[in-house]
């Protein structure tokens, strides 16, 4: 790798570890809502809770909360889906795109609602302004918004004693949206359209081609959808290229802000939840977790993108990095970023559930190929997204502490909490849905021949086409590994129930997990309590994320990147 | 289309209560003070 490569590593690493501490204490202050910065807007705030009718004193039980949360993203979806199914009737769509097909529109509502933005469709071809703005867009927002408040849910299970209430769902996305979301949004926005990115409700621009012929540019409000695209966790292009398209992320310094964004509410999360559970060491232990996996898979994909394409090497073809390349697999990757900044990306889009692209990942080397699915694979812990990483994480660690137990014969605690029976079965639970979901519907799509005839490549590489897919789908990232054209009823409709159940099967049981631990005491640390502050707890926490995703998946990657792997 | 969203909702309100027979874990409202 060059030395740019590892510059742009090191960057990147030390950008999104120095804000980690500061902007969790800026989320911790927003969510208990002492933030001068809450003070200040607090006119308008009130004024939302005014008209929604909503009580912001009130809080929920954990029941409550889920329900709430449960009718707002149906109602999301019902919402989305009518907008797509009259967009010939809207304003704002210069180019009088049709209605997508109901299939595809509930595909892509049940998508964005549950932060997936998995597209079965080509944005510039299909959606109008309209339907970006006020559907994805607005969807991207409250998606993101709600999957912070089950992380910030499940944290004041741990941090409350003795009470049967995890907080009030409609204060929590209300403050998110208005305080941590929005602020970040604008000025990623602004930056944005300064390097290049557009934001028109002005119609496709026709430009002369060098050949003589015409070329249409697709145009739009693509930075201001393109700031929450990143930072939610979303994903979802404006354009079907996604952030490999120059007017999604015009250069290399656009390339490293869109990464941060993707990061920078997951990695502070670790540190809203130390601080709110009063010792911001269990916080860093999290993060340093997240990292050490983050820098395994990077590690992976970096070596096997600046190297050169094996396929290419009969031919004689120069792929060596020089003064007029980058040098290594450059099929399917930009020439503006190179396979250094790809690989960064592709890792860090699965790593956490964002899903932006910036390079073809079904171009990607296997072992590169084989990261992206076990980082989705383990329900995207490693950072993960906003909220559902730290949430996936902390379900971990209770498997982690339970085992811990088991090996030294007593009642597993966590940060004072007994572990008991109710816990670990919720967590397992929401740990196995995800992997059900994901074996159980590739196996079914592998079998029948008209999903197969979607497929693009047959062997080793189609079936990782269609294990890529499900785990996109059910762990909520939204990349696509393409090679399949996954805009059939059966895929559109068998995604659409996988994003649906990933989703909410999972934030269900966390819900149930934080009622059950808020309403225990906290038992003070004795000289037989496991500490889960330090090293020791961080690799075992490492060890079992590993293990159980390894058992789990490995039987399936067998049959897809392993085998392409070690095929000659 | 509707009736799937419907079907999903109705499945995911079975699961909320699944998890409370499986936990015991009660829907009490408090109200701070």
């Amino acid at each position: 790798m060059t030395w740019q490569g590892w510059l742009q590593i090191a960057l990147f690493a030390a950008l999104i570890t120095a804000l980690v501490k500061p902007l969790g204490g800026y989320f911790a202050r927003i969510v208990e809502g002492t933030s001068r910065v809450q003070r200040l807007f607090a006119p308008i705030e009130n004024g939302i809770y005014r008209i929604a009718g909503v009580d912001p004193a009130e809080e929920q039980s954990w029941v409550t909360y889920a329900l709430a949360l449960l009718c707002f993203s149906v109602a999301g979806i019902a919402a989305l889906y009518v907008l797509q199914r009259l967009q010939g009737l809207l304003p704002y769509n210069p180019q009088h795109l049709a209605a997508p097909s109901p299939d595809l529109s509930f595909n892509t509502a049940v998508s964005f609602v549950t932060n997936t933005s998995w597209q079965s469709y080509a944005g510039e071809s299909t959606l109008g302004y309209f339907v970006q703005m006020a559907g994805v867009t607005v969807q991207s927002f409250l998606s993101g918004a709600t999957g912070i408040a089950v992380g910030v849910a499940l944290i004041r299970g741990f941090a409350r004693r003795s009470t049967h209430t995890i907080g009030n769902f409609w204060t929590d996305i209300t403050r998110i949206t208005l305080y941590i979301l929005l602020p970040i949004c604008i000025v990623a926005a602004l930056f944005l359209i300064w390097q290049g990115v557009p934001q028109t409700l002005g119609a496709y621009a026709d430009a002369a081609a060098l050949d003589g012929g015409k070329q249409v540019l697709a145009l739009g409000p693509v930075a201001s959808q393109e700031a929450i695209k990143l930072l939610s966790g979303d994903g979802g292009g404006f354009f079907n290229a996604n952030s490999a398209h120059p007017f999604e992320n015009p250069n290399a310094l656009t390339g490293m802000l869109e990464m941060l964004l993707i990061f920078l509410i997951g990695a502070p999360l670790t540190n809203t939840f130390g601080r709110m559970v009063g010792d911001p060491r269990q916080g860093w232990v999290l993060y340093a977790a997240m990292m050490a996996m983050f820098a395994v898979g990077l590690a992976a994909t970096s070596a096997a993108e600046t190297a050169p394409n094996a396929a290419l090497a009969p031919y004689g073809v120069d792929q060596t990095h020089g003064a007029l390349q980058s040098g290594g697999n450059m099929e399917g990757k930009e020439v503006r970023f190179g396979p250094a900044q790809s690989a960064l990306f592709a890792t860090v889009t699965t790593a956490s559930s964002d899903g932006a692209v910036d390079a073809m990942h079904d171009s990607l080397a296997p072992l590169s190929g084989l990261v992206l699915m076990s980082n989705m694979m383990l329900d995207e812990v490693i950072v993960g997204g906003p909220g559902s990483g730290l949430f996936g994480m902390l379900l971990f660690a209770i498997v982690a502490v339970f085992i811990a137990g088991l090996m030294i014969g007593r009642t597993p605690e966590y940060l004072g909490k007994k572990i008991e029976g109710n816990e670990v079965k919720m967590t397992m639970l929401a740990l196995l849905v995800v992997p059900a979901l994901i074996l159980g519907m590739a196996a079914v799509a592998a079998v029948l021949p008209g999903p197969l005839a979607s497929l693009n490549n047959s062997g080793p590489h189609g079936f990782s086409e269609l294990l890529y897919a499900y785990s996109s789908g059910a762990a909520t990232n939204g990349s696509a590994f393409a090679g399949l054209n996954a805009n059939t009823a059966f895929y559109n409709l068998t995604l659409a129930a996988a994003m649906f159940a990933g989703r909410f099967a999972v934030i269900i049981p966390v819900l149930c997990i934080a009622g059950t631990l808020a309403a225990k005491r906290i038992v003070p640390p004795s000289s037989g309590t496991l500490p889960t502050h330090g090293l020791q707890f961080g690799g075992l926490l490492v060890g079992t994320a590993a293990i159980v995703g390894g058992l789990t998946f490995f039987p399936a990657l067998a049959l897809g990147p392993i085998a392409e792997l070690f095929a000659k | 289309m509707f009736a799937l969203l419907g079907g999903g909702f109705a499945g995911a309100v079975a699961y909320i209560h699944a998890c409370v027979r499986l936990t015991g874990a009660d829907n009490a409202v408090i109200r701070e003070p």
